[in-house]
């Protein structure tokens, strides 16, 4: 419990913070809006196959990624994600998710990586939780990644689902389409005492 | 539609601003009663000839090509409902008797096809003439606002309602002798059909032509040229072509069980058909005069399978090509599935590649270890979500019946029977069960003591207008027409008819449909195994997953038992034993026992236990609810089992000589069948008996109570597999490898064996 409370303060300090985050380009989907063909109306173009050089490479180094060219998804919304590409490599930063995992595809190649530092033991953040996702986006392959994010519920936070990333590039079209889905914002209602 | 959606705005606005408004009251007739209006009281129009129709492919529901009129194919009442879309008065509304229930309905130029399931016998049409209740009719349809719900948060009208019907069910006179029918009587039928229906002035459609098909005749395509149909027979498991002009059957063929939805490629020679039962596709190529099928495979759920694990499915009732025909959309049941808190499995919807005939979904693959820099994120506990598993099942997906492709967006609206929605996804994602956009809630006006709501309950059919933005939605368990929106979320109701049954087991429909109802289930109805009171051909998995008092509960795979609460150091290793599916559906008149070793003395007995069984052990317990004031439901669920739920049609026929022969057999005191599989009592004794133990089947343990309850024969041919483990695949199967564990058949020859099978594939 001291635990979750911890963690529980480091998203409210975190979510302050979040605003410093770039804008994204499209708003939040609402219950009643029509789904767009793509969410990518705005700054930031989506990734395109001829962006992609056919055949494998690997996995851009850190130093490489600062001068990644920044994408939205193809479809959906990816909330205060922000995404870059490097040749067919995407990685995905998202603040305030603490895990993030592959759901399914091939793993080679696909890294997770969750960072943040806490200033003091009050559990005010020195840095702010960052879930990293690198993947690659290969012609023929598709890939699912699931994402955490931290529910509160009976004054208690749990880690909840949070989001799931679909990257698709069938056979034969000339661009893979990246999905970004939000999982329900509502009450999270899991394990023994939180109902059905 | 536009207007409709409009006049309903105005209408609600109009509540808003007096406080209130009221429901069209359906007993009044004189509310009811139409203007004078020429307009108004003119039948639905034929379509000008220049006009495609908005589908091919049969639903529950079909809008006319100029879409001015909707057909809605009423199983329940037997009965056609041609409904004018713009109608806000029922004095042009057609109801339309048709010779026997429909299933599915297309709408072209000049023509409408109805699937007819079965043509009753006379024996069989008086019969079902005493369950369906009264004929509908047109000057009862109402045209519904919807109505305001309560503000969140305000349960106190919840409550006093709740109370009120506690009170009402516990004093309710029973029914005695609910309207149990005969199930070797009601099935009795001379086939299925494929009607032909064309324009009359007068009684809105007049039959020009029909084609007798194999029994249970269901889903309906046509083929771009609108010259043939192509026609499934559930449960004959056979595909039928049809030349539409002719009136004629061009083929049959014969696919694994339960065939439901069919669809039909561009290039009018290649569909593709879905199954209640089993995960496969069916391929169809439509020749001129010919018609051959083949199995494609399609693995349920592939990113939420354990590796090397193929996953089940079941409730495959639709399907959907994509506008360029390269994928299918299936949604479906994907049991044993993974997921957050899955316990049953998954709601999916697989997506198959046409060309490369591959799902479009990756495979689940070992997980990803992630590199954690942060000494203050928690791993997660075993009840939260899990870094890369699969997300939780979208209870707004569950029991999907019908689905359409919205070509303007890539998406896909599901009809949810168990949740009573209308689901929008991603149709791009690799699985879109798991890129949901949106969902409509359909049902309003929740019955606060049955959860099911009074009108938009139990969608089961669609039809998407030309502009794709308005879905017509038929409820099967409220009989309504919901017609949604797309762009407003704006929801108008049409009642085509009250329920035929008697109240309790209509009540205990709503029942049965529904997901919705905490005291008898953990967010799956008791339709997702049973559909139609028949089987899903699954085998569950039981053990005890509680905490503290032992407790059974049924789970899709030893994988979604991983939330097991008492699975603690020194915790006996967790046991889990199989139970196929069983078939209800005419199965039910006896008072008792029930269970698979006969543990429960009467129906509601077992139905009680069945609350329990089907939940996720961290759910709230249903058993103490049920069998406390709920208690009413477990005899509503009864009565509809006994008296609504009917079985499949059956072809009546003097029996061939090998029938007879096998009928012998059966009864003969060397083979002994027909000692424990009674004829007089739905060919069962009802008693469990201590047969010798079946061999242990792969991912399930050994059985401690070898007694299993002797089941019914009834209906037996088309609920394989068999046995309680489904160890065995087919009848034939059955008979070969039994020897003397049931009975003596070891001494039977090969011809006699044979013989023996033809005769249980009569029962």
């Amino acid at each position: 419990m001291k635990r979750s409370a911890s963690l529980l303060a480091l998203v409210t300090a975190v979510s302050g913070a979040s605003s410093a985050a770039p804008p994204t380009p499209s708003t939040a989907p609402s219950a009643s809006a029509a789904p767009s063909a793509s969410a990518a109306s705005g700054a930031l173009p989506v990734l395109r196959g001829a962006d992609v050089p056919a055949g494998v490479s690997g996995a851009p180094s850190s130093k490489e990624w600062p001068g990644a060219r920044p994408i939205w998804p193809t479809r959906g919304d990816a909330g205060a994600c922000r995404l870059s590409a490097i040749r067919e490599w995407v990685r995905l930063v998202c603040p305030l998710v603490p895990a993030a995992g592959l759901v399914a595809g091939d793993p080679t190649g696909v890294s997770v990586h969750v960072s943040g530092q806490r200033g003091s033991d009050d559990g005010t953040p020195k840095e702010p939780l960052v879930t990293t996702v690198v993947l690659p986006v290969r012609r023929g392959e598709a890939r699912i990644v699931s994402f955490s994010r931290i529910g509160v519920e009976y004054e208690t936070e749990s880690i909840v689902e949070g989001g799931v990333l679909s990257v698709v590039w069938r056979a034969g079209k000339a661009d893979p389409t990246l999905v970004m889905s939000e999982m329900p914002t509502g009450p999270v209602t899991l394990g023994p005492g939180g109902g059905e | 539609m536009g207007a409709i959606i409009r006049a309903s705005a105005l209408f609600l606005a109009g509540c808003l601003v007096l406080g209130g408004c009221r429901r069209a009251d359906r007993a009044d007739p004189a509310r009811e009663r139409p203007p004078a209006s020429a307009a108004a009281s003119a039948p639905p129009a034929p379509s000008r000839r220049d006009e495609p129709p908005l589908s091919r492919h049969g639903e529950a529901i079909a809008l006319s090509p100029d879409e001015k009129t909707m057909f809605v194919a009423d199983e329940e009442h037997e009965a056609l409902f041609l409904v004018p879309t713009a109608a806000t008065e029922p004095s042009a509304v057609r109801v339309v008797r048709l010779p026997g229930p429909p299933a599915e309905v297309v709408a072209l130029p000049t023509r409408v096809l109805v699937t007819i399931r079965s043509l009753p016998t006379a024996a069989a049409r008086t019969a079902r003439d005493a369950i369906r209740g009264p004929v509908p009719e047109a000057s009862k349809v109402a045209f519904l606002p919807v109505e305001q719900q309560p503000p969140p948060g305000d349960r106190s009208a919840e409550t006093t309602k709740r109370a009120e019907l506690v009170k009402r069910a516990r004093t309710r006179p029973r029914n005695t002798r609910p309207n149990v029918f005969d199930p070797s009587v009601v099935r009795q039928s001379e086939g299925g059909l494929l009607l032909v229906l064309a324009a009359d002035a007068a009684a809105g459609l007049v039959e020009v032509a029909r084609v007798a098909l194999p029994p249970d005749a269901w889903g309906l395509a046509v083929t771009p040229d609108e010259k043939r149909a192509l026609v499934t027979s559930a449960w004959s498991a056979t595909v039928s072509a049809v030349d539409i002009e002719r009136a004629r059957l061009i083929a049959s063929v014969t696919t694994p069980r339960e065939p439901r939805g069919v669809v039909i490629a561009p290039d009018g020679v290649h569909a593709y058909v879905s199954h209640l039962v089993g995960s496969g596709l069916t391929e169809l190529v439509l020749g001129p005069d010919t018609l051959t099928a083949r199995e494609v495979p399609l693995p349920a759920a592939r990113a939420r399978a354990v590796p090397g694990v193929e996953l089940a499915a079941s409730l495959g009732y639709d399907l959907v090509l994509s506008p360029d025909a390269e994928s299918i959309y299936v949604p479906r049941h994907a049991l044993g599935a993974d997921g957050i808190g899955a316990w049953w499995g998954a709601p999916t919807v697989d997506v198959l590649d046409r060309a490369s005939e591959e799902p479009v979904a990756p495979l689940h693959r070992a997980p990803v270890a992630a590199r954690v820099d942060a000494s203050y994120v928690r791993a997660s506990e075993a009840w939260e979500a899990l870094p890369g598993e699969a997300p939780s099942p979208r209870l707004d997906l569950v029991q999907p019946r019908a689905v359409v492709y919205r070509r303007a967006t890539d998406t896909l609206l599901v009809a949810s029977e168990g949740d009573d929605a209308l689901t929008e996804l991603d149709a791009l994602a690799a699985d879109p069960a798991m890129a949901e956009r949106r969902s409509f809630a359909l049902g309003v006006d929740y019955d606060p003591f049955g959860d099911f709501p009074e009108h938009g309950g139990g969608p089961a059919g669609l039809a998407l207008s030309r502009d794709e933005a308005t879905a017509f939605v038929y409820c099967r368990t409220t009989f309504d027409v919901a017609a949604v929106d797309l762009r407003t979320g704006d929801k108008r109701y049409v009642h085509l008819a009250d329920d035929g049954l008697p109240a309790d087991a209509a009540y205990g429909r709503r029942l049965f449909a529904s997901a919705r109802a905490p005291a008898l289930s953990g967010g799956l109805g008791c339709a997702a195994c049973h559909p139609e009171g028949r089987d899903d051909g699954f085998v569950w998995s039981e053990g005890d997953l509680s905490q503290g008092r032992p407790e059974l509960h049924f789970v899709g795979s030893r994988k979604n038992a991983k939330m097991r609460m008492n699975d603690k150091d020194g915790t006996p290793p967790l046991a889990l034993f199989p139970r196929q599916t069983p078939m209800l559906a005419g199965r039910m008149r006896a008072n008792g026992p029930y269970g698979w070793h006969g543990e429960s003395v009467d129906l509601p007995a077992r139905i009680l236990v069945g609350t329990e069984l089907h939940r996720a052990p961290w759910q709230p317990s249903g058993a103490d609810r049920a069998a406390g004031e709920d208690a009413a439901k477990l005899d509503y669920l009864a009565d509809y089992l006994r008296s609504g739920l009917l079985p499949p049609p059956t072809v009546a026929h003097a029996p061939t000589s090998v029938e007879q022969r096998g009928k012998a057999i059966f009864e003969s005191d060397a083979a002994r069948c027909s000692r424990c599989h009674v004829p007089a009592s739905e060919f069962t004794d009802r008693t469990a008996l201590p047969l010798p133990a079946l061999a242990e089947r792969r991912g399930f343990d050994t059985e401690p109570n070898p007694a299993f309850k002797t089941p019914s024969l009834w209906f037996v041919a088309g609920t394989a597999p068999y046995f309680h483990d489904g160890s065995q695949a087919t009848l034939e199967d059955l008979v070969r490898t039994n020897r003397d564990r049931m009975g003596n058949t070891s001494q039977l020859s090969a011809d006699e064996r044979a013989a023996l099978v033809a005769y249980l594939r009569t029962l």
